[in-house]
């Protein structure tokens, strides 16, 4: 049985029959009175007990007698209230204006942070962050990279392909300046030649032979994915034989940096560009094989903002011996077995 | 209008609620000894500044009051209730330290003679509610000195009607076997 059971309560006492609740109900409060008799002796108990409660009022506060009183501006000025709100800010002022700041701060960052997502930065931008980072961070960020390789992405296809020997005749040795995701072969002019695969940049750009046979850039720009191979920056004399054949190059653009305009670098450089197309001009373009001879006429500027398929197969380098391959800077460097320093 | 003493006791309330200072005053002297001799006897440390306080946040309610002077009271004990707890809170966390002072000491033990012409005096009936559970002698001290009903006094303590019924039932009956025991005769 449990014990908190009346029953058990009831058996326990053993005292008979009890009182029921009415009776005990009629004890209690102000007008409390003896129904059943065998509880007198509480209701003597609980009539001195009500004594507690039938003293006088005690004398109100302060505050309380002007309530009571009517005067409401007297009870609203004794009684104190503090709005939080408004003493948490004058608390400290310098958190709204905190925060404010950082709320400014947040908005006028936001249209560059979501061109920044977007990989959509002008390249000053680009060129300004890239002191930033490099003059308060350790991290190394020269501005070579950001030209090569504006987006810093890399094709899908973009895997270093080792250059394959070169099967140009010895004086003429060209080393395709492949682009990042094709290869572009170089068949220089006479004596130049060969061929090569590597990854190149973007910004593919053959050089011609220095003996002005450059001849010849039959790039074999097989651009993988790109279409839109970056034509080497074909520069300096132009060679008479120059011809270029864009065989897998960038699909939407044309071979504007082929051998026409693009070989015959002066002093050897030149040469065939790249296999990639024209599409907008890039104002800095590496220069594939060659010797990075300035160009002073630059001619074809022709890089695509494509990265798929560029090119920028060089033709052959100068005195057919040079041509290294044009370096991607996402594709880890291949030096064409057929390179030789100058 | 009537006049003061001829209000009913829920005109008393609706003018106290508009701002009557009568009717306020009047509600005042109606419910504060009460209270007052309920937070007392409770061992509020100053039960005369915690009544203040429970009017001054009572009065401005009133317009909300609903079941007239019944509910009224409900709500007067319900908050003296919550300023008691707050109280006993307050002080546990912090102990008062006070030097003892005889002439400041109120307690007193009637002697015989008294006993024998006022039959049994508080501080007996206060030690033989002392040997009730706390339970129980909390739904006693609501329902008898606060006038509540057991339904008031199950809102305000958080329990069943039938709980409440329970524990007021086994109070009384216990208290009549201790009296009977002790051989405590009014």
């Amino acid at each position: 049985m449990n014990p908190v059971d009346d029953d058990w309560f009831e058996m326990r006492n053993d005292r008979g029959p009890q009182p029921d609740d009415a009776s005990l109900d009629a004890l209690l409060g102000a007008d409390g009175h003896v129904v059943d008799p065998r509880l007198s002796q509480v209701a003597d108990v609980l009539a001195t007990w009500r004594q507690v409660v039938d003293g006088p009022a005690p004398a109100p506060s302060a505050a309380l007698a002007a309530l009571m009183s009517g005067s409401t501006a007297v009870a609203a000025a004794t009684t104190t209230v503090i709005p939080i709100q408004s003493a948490r800010s004058a608390r400290n002022p310098w958190v709204r204006r905190g925060a404010l700041a950082v709320g400014i701060s947040a908005v006028m960052t936001a249209p560059f942070v979501g061109s920044a997502a977007a990989q959509d930065v002008p390249q000053a931008a680009r060129e300004v962050f890239s002191r930033i980072v490099t003059t308060l961070t350790p991290f190394g960020s020269s501005d070579n990279d950001s030209p090569t390789a504006p987006h810093g992405r890399t094709s899908p296809t973009s895997t270093p392909q080792p250059n394959t020997p070169s099967t140009a005749r010895p004086a003429g040795s060209g080393a395709g300046g492949g682009g990042s995701t094709g290869s572009g072969s170089g068949n220089g002019g006479p004596g130049s030649g060969g061929s090569g695969d590597g990854s190149g940049s973007d910004d593919g750009s053959g050089s011609g032979g220095s003996s002005g046979s450059g001849g010849s850039g039959d790039d074999n720009g097989s651009g993988g994915s790109g279409g839109d191979g970056s034509g080497g920056r074909g520069s300096g004399r132009p060679a008479p034989t120059a011809t270029s054949t864009h065989t897998s190059g960038g699909s939407d653009g044309s071979d504007e940096s082929g051998g026409s305009d693009g070989s015959g670098g002066s002093d050897g450089s030149g040469g065939s560009g790249g296999g990639g197309s024209g599409g907008d001009t890039s104002d800095e373009s590496s220069s594939g094989g060659g010797t990075h001879a300035p160009s002073p006429t630059p001619t074809a500027d022709a890089s695509t903002g494509g990265h798929g398929g560029d090119s920028g197969g060089s033709g052959g380098g100068s005195d057919g011996s040079h041509g290294f391959s044009a370096e991607a800077p996402t594709a880890a460097p291949a030096p064409a077995p057929t390179s030789t320093e100058d | 209008m009537t006049e003061q003493g001829q209000w009913s006791p829920e005109e008393v309330l609706a003018a106290a609620a508009a701002g009557d200072a009568s009717a306020l005053r009047q509600l005042y002297d109606d419910l504060a000894p009460a209270v007052h001799g309920y937070l007392r006897y409770r061992g509020a440390e100053e039960p005369e500044d915690l009544t203040s306080e429970v009017f001054l946040a009572v009065f401005p309610r009133l317009d909300s009051v609903t079941g007239g002077r019944a509910g009224l009271r409900s709500l007067v004990f319900s908050v003296a209730h919550a300023r008691l707890v707050d109280d006993v809170r307050r002080r546990s966390r912090r102990p008062g330290l006070t030097a003892y002072d005889a002439d400041l000491d109120a307690r007193t033990t009637p002697s015989s003679e008294d006993e024998a012409l006022h039959g049994i005096g508080l501080a007996q009936v206060t030690r033989l509610l002392d040997q009730l559970p706390e339970a129980q002698r909390e739904v006693l001290e609501l329902r008898h000195l606060a006038d509540l009903s057991i339904e008031q006094v199950a809102e305000l303590l958080g329990r069943t009607p039938g709980a409440v019924k329970q524990l007021q039932r086994r109070a009384l009956l216990t208290l009549r076997d201790v009296l009977a025991r002790e051989g405590v005769t009014p």
